[in-house]
């Protein structure tokens, strides 16, 4: 198999998690102010990329602990 | 190795012949296992969550096999088994490759993952040559005092030779 174009890498180099927003939904107001639901800025729940990218994110902080990164 | 391409190679399949089997009989031309990512993400933690593939993979990892190699292939297999189509397991490459490090990580080896310099790696077996490199490694210090020698007796050996005249319409002194 030739290493010229290795998809793996590509595909691999391509998962930018460091630029990938937060989950976080932010608290606004009391009791009674109007929610939005669950959905949070800049990330599509609905695009398969997002969420393999999500489910990246859980395994790479659990290398970083490995490694001692984090 | 300029003669071997020279000969024919009779064991490849004839031009045409993919579209002989009838439609439908190979695994990858029915329809997929598993159909979108998050199944195929499942399928693939379920797997390398076994205890053999961990064991197994450790194993190659320490021969020296790029990561990206390893999920190349072991998405491939997978397609050409009918479990998942080529996109869904595009979209999961980036994971299997993550795992794939978390498990080498978690067994403290030291792996290529690949992804430094992919022109480095151009032979067809990078598994001898790092079994070949490890080797030369322990043998680096005898190897380079062997070479200096042999240059320097060569270097000598060779200016004595110049000095030398020969043939029939050489000066002589």
């Amino acid at each position: 198999m030739s290493n010229q174009y290795n998809t793996a890498a590509m595909a691999y180099k391509a998962m930018d998690l460091d630029s990938l927003p937060t989950d976080t939904p932010t608290p606004e107001g009391g009791l009674l102010s109007r929610k939005f639901g669950t959905k949070t800025k800049g990330l599509d729940n609905n695009n398969p990329a997002i969420r393999v990218a999500k489910q990246m994110q859980i395994i790479r902080k659990h290398r970083n602990e490995i490694n001692g990164k984090a | 190795m300029a003669k071997l391409n020279q000969e024919p190679s009779l064991d490849r399949p004839i031009p045409g012949q993919s579209l002989t089997s009838e439609l439908g009989a190979r695994p990858w031309q029915s329809p997929p296992q598993y159909s979108t990512v998050d199944e195929v993400v499942d399928y693939y933690m379920e797997r390398m969550s076994a205890e053999d593939f961990m064991v197994q993979l450790v194993d190659v990892l320490e021969m020296g096999v790029p990561v990206t190699t390893l999920a190349n292939t072991i998405q491939m297999s997978s397609v050409m088994n009918g479990v998942h189509t080529l996109d869904t397991g595009m979209l999961a490459l980036p994971i299997i490759m993550e795992m794939l490090m978390l498990l080498g990580d978690s067994a403290g080896i030291k792996y290529n993952n690949g992804l430094d310099n992919p022109n480095e790696i151009k032979t067809s077996n990078p598994t001898r040559d790092t079994l070949l490199t490890k080797v030369a490694m322990q043998y680096k210090g005898k190897l380079d005092e062997a070479d200096f020698e042999d240059t320097t007796d060569d270097t000598v050996e060779e200016e004595e030779e110049i000095e030398e005249p020969t043939g029939l319409m050489a000066r002589r002194n």
